[in-house]
């Protein structure tokens, strides 16, 4: 038998053994097509078109009669019947009414459920006695059950609309953060790889603004903290890097805040947290800026590495409630992210500031040495010098002696004379020596005096040689270390020393400990900058010297600060100075060994000195000298 | 009038040396210079063996050493070899400002006191006042 000339069964059944043993009771007649819910029945329904459909009526989603409603409508041919395990009453009155043409009661009857499904076919239909109230009945019940399932449908059509306004919302969000943490670590990767602090800060506050669209950020650092009873405090916030035109003229300006709680950046500073205003009008005692007028809501967070505060990171939006949580979230951390470069650009700068010291300190040295032996080579060279001169002097006269002991005798005597041999002697070695006595075209008037003067300069140049290589190579010959109380040695250099009163303060740390070191030599470094101090102080109106001894940061080491509020020494100079013979006194005098010699004896003690100066502040010198170890 | 001293010059600088031997000419005295620690010795030891021996000696601290290699200090050295041939022989070191040290060991190998080179006058006084010690 030809297999496609079989009727087609549709049977839809959501349980898989229920649809086996249909399977099987219909395979021998019948060409078993199955779908396992209502809307894959349809769908294979309208495919196939079979010749009958089996239907039960207790299936998921749809209700069994609004399916076979619904079959009934799209394939008005084809046999429609429900197998139903529901033997309720009206259950079959209500498939029938809902379009079926026959009902079947589960279970099956394996001996006649093929010869049931054929007799269908072949058009059997179950009449209902009162059809036409069965069918109004189901009718009104549909109506009911399409507007309940109208109503569903609005609601879940209202609640999608919400959930997709959520979803929007939520993705925008997300969006953001995603896009605000990417930007923090695009900063703290960018900012921990510049080493310049100043290039540190303008790349920070430029990248801030473009990735989080603000119109301004500005971070700020503080200044040197100054040392009280309790803590050390810095007073000012000092603008180091400002966004675009209006932070340019804020650093050209010198821009800086007080650290109080008058500002955002100094109360963020002063209470070590995020300052966040939303709404800069709401403010009552807002510190306005008058460089950035158009702010509307700003926030200051500090920048805080090892439980200090460095400065703070000030971030403007010209919008009201600019700020979300997420950005004051990524912003902290990328404000800790600054603090930790900016603090090792500091470390950085520091090393590099000490690095120099150091090299310029051993420059000098060499400097100073080099200088030291070519004098010591100088003065030896000149050693015999002053005796030569003076033993030509003395010749001098002697032949002067004897020229005038042959004048006073007459002519014809002079052979005769006891002194002439020594005069045929003298004549003869100018002979030898290669010089022609000729009497001189003219007299030459003074020229004893003149021949005085010469003699006199050479001997005074050589001295001044002489006494230089002694003041240069003298502080350093004779060490004799003892234990030197400071401001004892302090008050006495001042008090020897004889400038006006009040002049000079002084102001000493209790309870120094002694330094080691040769007093005489330590003294005259003391009296030498001293006496630098006051010659530099000579056009300045309110003259004033201080003198300050205190232990120095540099553990071991005391520190002696002569500070003056002098002209200052301009910064080309400051390198200078230590050198052997420069002098800034310029004719006023000195032979400008006083700072070199200084610089020896301070080395040589295992102490250090230098200098900071700024031209119309002011200098100051800083001796640093090694503690006595055992106290 | 008693014989002029006799004193002994060794400083390999000619000039200083030459400078110094007419400083003491003048003042009166007998003086025999010496460019090197080696001819220094010889000549000491000459003087040892002849009727006129020296009366004092004047020693560069900086010189050659007797091998005639570069050394600071080799006068350390002969101080040390004429106190050995003559211990108490009177002797000045002659220095540079910054030889504190060397000074100081060449006072404990016997010199009686040093003198900074260019100094001259200060060298005669100080020869004056050690022959009168003596005396």
């Amino acid at each position: 038998m030809d297999i496609k000339s079989l009727p087609k069964v549709l049977y839809v059944d959501d349980t898989p053994d229920a649809r086996s043993l249909v399977r099987r009771v219909l395979a021998q007649d019948f060409i078993v097509l199955e779908a396992s819910d209502p809307l894959n029945g349809i769908e294979l329904a309208m495919q196939t078109e079979p010749d009958l459909i089996l239907l039960d009526i207790n299936l998921p989603h749809l209700s069994g009669r609004e399916v076979a409603a619904r079959l009934k409508s799209l394939l008005p041919n084809t046999r429609l019947v429900a197998f139903s395990a529901d033997n309720s009453p009206g259950a079959r009155e209500r498939a029938l009414a809902a379009g079926c043409d026959g009902y079947m009661t589960k279970p099956l009857d394996v001996d006649t459920f093929a010869d049931e499904v054929k007799e269908y076919l072949q058009g059997k239909r179950d009449v209902l006695p009162d059809q036409a109230r069965h069918e109004r009945a189901y009718a009104a019940e549909l109506v009911e059950i399409l507007e309940e399932k109208v109503r569903e449908l609005t609601k879940t059509a209202e609640r999608n609309a919400f959930l997709i306004e959520q979803n929007k919302r939520l993705i925008a969000v997300l969006e953001r953060r995603q896009r605000l943490l990417e930007a923090a670590a695009r900063v703290g990767h960018v900012i921990t790889s510049i080493l310049d602090l100043d290039d540190l800060l303008r790349v920070t506050v430029d990248v801030i603004c473009e990735e989080y669209d603000f119109y301004y950020a500005g971070l700020f650092l503080c200044d040197e903290p100054v040392e009280t009873a309790d803590a050390k405090l810095s007073k000012w916030a000092v603008l180091r890097a400002g966004r675009g035109e209006a932070g340019q003229a804020m650093l050209t300006n010198n821009y800086r805040l007080q650290i109080d709680e008058n500002s955002i950046v100094g109360t963020a500073i002063l209470n070590r947290q995020a300052r966040i205003v939303l709404d800069v009008g709401q403010e009552e005692h807002r510190f306005i800026n008058p460089y950035l007028p158009a702010t509307c809501s700003e926030m200051a967070l500090p920048l805080i590495v090892k439980g200090q505060v460095l400065g703070a990171l000030s971030v403007q939006s010209d919008q009201v409630n600019a700020f979300s949580d997420d950005d004051i979230n990524t912003l902290q951390t990328l404000a800790n992210h600054v603090a930790v470069a900016v603090d090792n650009a500091l470390l950085l700068r520091d090393l590099k500031q000490a690095n120099q010291d150091l090299l310029r300190n051993k420059t000098f040295q060499a400097i100073a040495q080099t200088t030291g032996e070519t004098i010591h080579w100088v003065g030896n060279k000149a050693a015999p010098i002053p005796s030569s001169v003076n033993r030509v002097r003395e010749d001098l006269v002697r032949l002067l002696g004897l020229f005038q002991a042959l004048l006073a005798v007459s002519p014809d005597q002079r052979e005769q004379h006891p002194l002439w041999p020594e005069a045929l002697e003298i004549f003869q070695t100018v002979a030898q020596q290669g010089f022609k006595l000729e009497p001189p075209p003219f007299i030459m008037p003074g020229s004893l005096e003149s021949i005085l003067e010469d003699l006199a300069i050479v001997e005074q140049s050589a001295r001044s040689i002489l006494v230089i290589k002694e003041d240069l190579i003298g502080p350093v010959r004779l060490q004799n270390v003892v234990s030197i109380h400071l401001p004892e040695l302090l008050d006495e250099t001042i008090f020897e020393m004889g400038l006006p009163g009040g002049v000079v303060k002084t102001e000493y740390e209790a309870n120094l400990p002694p330094v080691s070191g040769d007093r005489r030599q330590i003294g005259q470094v003391f009296n030498n900058l001293i006496k630098n101090a006051w010659e530099a102080l000579h056009q300045t109106e309110n003259p004033s010297i201080g003198v300050i001894a205190r232990y120095s940061n540099e553990p071991g080491f005391l520190e002696v600060l002569v500070v003056d509020n002098g002209p200052g020494i301009a910064p080309e100079m400051l390198e200078k100075i230590w050198v052997s013979f420069f002098t800034t006194k310029g004719a006023r005098g000195g032979t400008g060994l006083g700072l070199s010699a200084c610089m020896a004896i301070v080395n040589q003690a295992e102490g250090r000195i230098g200098v900071e100066s700024q031209v119309g502040v002011g200098t100051v010198f800083t001796v640093m000298l090694p503690a006595v170890k055992d106290q | 009038m008693t014989k002029a001293k006799k004193i002994l010059i060794v400083d390999d600088e000619p000039l200083i040396l030459r400078s110094m031997q007419k400083t003491l000419l003048r003042a009166g005295y007998q003086v025999v210079p010496a460019s090197t620690c080696s001819l220094g010795l010889d000549s000491f030891k000459a003087g040892l063996d002849s009727d006129e021996p020296f009366d004092m000696a004047l020693v560069d601290l900086n010189m050659p050493d007797f091998e005639g290699d570069e050394a600071s200090g080799a006068g350390l050295e002969l101080i040390s070899r004429i106190q050995e041939l003559q211990p108490g022989f009177p002797m000045i070191v002659l220095s540079a400002y910054d030889e504190v040290a060397k000074v100081k060991e060449a006072i404990t190998r016997g010199a009686r006191n040093y003198c900074v080179k260019g100094r001259e006058q200060t060298l005669l006084d100080q020869i004056h006042t050690i022959f009168k010690e003596i005396e």
